[in-house]
């Protein structure tokens, strides 16, 4: 606990340097008298003149360790702004419950998760209709939550909201700094609402200059490969075919491999500040320091 | 300024000492002299000149005069310069010293007693030649008033040095000073009879200072914030109390006679205690 201690602005110590200087160097100007046992009144003074200028200095101290702002790390999370963000759109219509489809893509896709430590993870799901299950975060561990509590058809089962889907998480983007934008769409049916268009869609997704992988499940017949083409086309990205789990796996592996995240990540601090209580003893001591000298003029 | 002081001090060293008992410092030898002494029984061996014929036809016996013996004197007053001399509250020390230097100057002149002064700081720093004169007694007063002692301080080694080598009759020495730092004077006080007149102000042995206060040593010339208390003031008390003691002890040990005299005491009287011992 104790060790976790950091300050953030060390550099403001270096006042009790200059502190320390001037209570020998520069001390204030007073009228000065003679005094013929000057000598013997120093030696009877030296405790009581150390006493205070320990005090002054102590007090000196403490403040310069306020300034400085002492802070407990409790907790290190990754940012990453210059890396990357990530949004996985999830078919979860009807047609995903059969061979268990569903529950191979929540296990992949969970690894993909762990893999991508130092980027923000924003999930999607659709169906009958689409929304954003989890929106861009860190937080890997609500989204695999999230992930785990899905199921095929949560959005409704008889249709594939694709194009609102790929709108709907393009939209995830728009208060977005990150140098790369990465959205992978899994599917594996076609198209069947109308309420986005796929031009619509499409221009969000270059809007925001987001680079889409296209995944299509299932047999050929199943998708339309040549939308799940043209969209990952268009945009920079890839299309992928799978059609077992181990073809699934490599095809995140790959996307893993090539939107690798080069940028370690910067630390994001949640930090506790404690310059309370240094400034706190700080201003006892002060007070301490005034009662002293009230009570010398007694 | 000075000179104006210098006759308020010569008026009051002349008046005191003339109206005071004088002769304070003459010799107790008794032997011939003009200055009658008292009157004894004649013992066998007696000289028979003295007989007082007077008492004697009183009828008790046969009785003779017996009369201080005229002996003339050496007598040195050496003012020591400090710079701790510069100080007082109501009076100056140096003003009071030089005041205490006017009267044994003064009984030692009318007594017709060879007296030299010498005023003595890390070196001698002047020196009136033996004389019997009274008009050195301005000159005396109006340096000891006017000289500046800031910076100095008392070096009793080469002082002692100093008189042993340039002194060589059995001497009446007087010290004037305050006697702060180290006091060795066992040199000098085998062979000579020595005083020490100790001159203090009495707000230096009791300071009522309080608070932060800025002083300067007089001696070393620097300057230093103080902050008093009552606690380090009774320190700084038992500090100088130490310093008295052992001062007090080393002129015990060496058959010194010594005397304290603040600013505000009646000096005449004061040094007159502490001669009759």
């Amino acid at each position: 606990m104790l060790n976790q201690i950091v300050f953030e602005y060390p550099l403001a110590f270096l006042i009790v340097i200059p502190f320390v200087i001037c209570l020998y160097f520069c001390k204030p100007k007073m009228d000065a008298i003679f005094f013929p046992t000057m000598k013997f009144l120093k030696k009877a003074t030296k405790k009581s003149m150390l006493l205070e200028n320990a005090l002054k200095v102590l007090i000196i101290l403490l403040l310069s360790t306020a300034l400085a702002s002492p802070i407990i790390r409790d907790e290190i999370s990754v940012k990453n702004d210059k890396g990357y963000e990530i949004s996985l759109i999830i078919d979860a219509s009807g047609s995903m419950a059969q061979n268990n489809k569903f529950g191979i893509v929540k296990e992949i896709v969970g690894d993909f998760l762990t893999k991508r430590v130092h980027d923000k993870i924003g999930l999607s799901i659709f169906g009958d209709f689409a929304y954003v299950a989890v929106p861009l975060t860190y937080d890997k561990n609500s989204i695999k939550r999230l992930l785990n509590r899905l199921q095929a058809g949560i959005a409704g089962s008889s249709r594939t909201a694709l194009y609102e889907a790929l709108f709907l998480s393009s939209n995830l983007f728009k208060n977005s700094h990150a140098k790369k934008k990465i959205a992978i769409l899994l599917t594996d049916g076609m198209n069947n609402v109308n309420n986005i268009p796929l031009d619509v869609a499409m221009k969000t997704v270059k809007k925001y200059g987001i680079k889409v992988y296209t995944v299509g499940i299932g047999n050929a017949g199943d998708f339309d490969p040549n939308v799940l083409r043209k969209i990952a086309q268009e945009s920079g990205g890839k299309f992928f075919h799978a059609n077992s789990k181990q073809k699934l796996k490599e095809i995140y592996n790959t996307i893993d491999k090539l939107e690798k995240s080069k940028i370690k990540a910067n630390k994001y601090v949640k930090k506790r500040y404690l310059f309370a209580y240094p400034l706190g003893l700080a201003l006892f001591l002060s007070i301490l320091l005034l009662f002293r000298k009230n009570r010398e003029l007694v | 300024m000075i000179r104006n002081r210098l006759k308020e001090i010569l008026l009051k060293v002349k008046k005191k000492v003339f109206t005071g008992n004088l002769g304070n410092t003459l010799s107790t030898f008794k032997g011939t002299g003009l200055d009658f002494s008292e009157i004894k029984d004649y013992v066998i061996g007696d000289d028979v000149r003295a007989i007082n014929w007077k008492s004697t036809a009183k009828g008790l016996g046969v009785k003779i005069n017996l009369f201080n013996e005229e002996r003339e004197l050496n007598v040195i007053v050496a003012y020591l310069i400090s710079g701790s001399i510069n100080f007082g509250v109501r009076r100056m020390k140096q003003d009071a010293m030089a005041e205490a230097l006017g009267y044994i100057s003064y009984s030692a002149l009318k007594n017709s007693d060879n007296l030299t002064t010498i005023f003595f700081d890390e070196k001698m720093e002047k020196l009136f030649k033996p004389t019997k004169k009274l008009g050195i007694l301005e000159d005396l007063i109006g340096h000891a008033l006017s000289l500046d002692a800031v910076g100095h301080s008392v070096d009793f080694e080469s002082f002692c040095t100093f008189i042993n080598s340039s002194i060589k009759k059995r001497s009446l020495i007087f010290l004037i000073g305050d006697f702060y730092g180290a006091v060795n004077i066992s040199k000098i006080s085998h062979k000579n009879e020595v005083y020490a007149l100790i001159v203090r102000d009495r707000f230096e042995e009791n300071p009522s200072f309080s608070g932060d206060i800025s002083l300067v040593d007089p001696v070393s010339l620097s300057e230093d914030d103080l902050s008093l208390d009552s606690s380090s003031l009774k320190e700084y008390k038992k500090v100088l109390q130490e310093q008295d003691d052992r001062l007090f002890e080393h002129f015990l040990a060496h058959k010194v006679k010594y005397g304290k005299i603040y600013t505000d005491d009646d000096i005449y009287m004061k040094i007159s205690q502490i001669t009759k011992g």
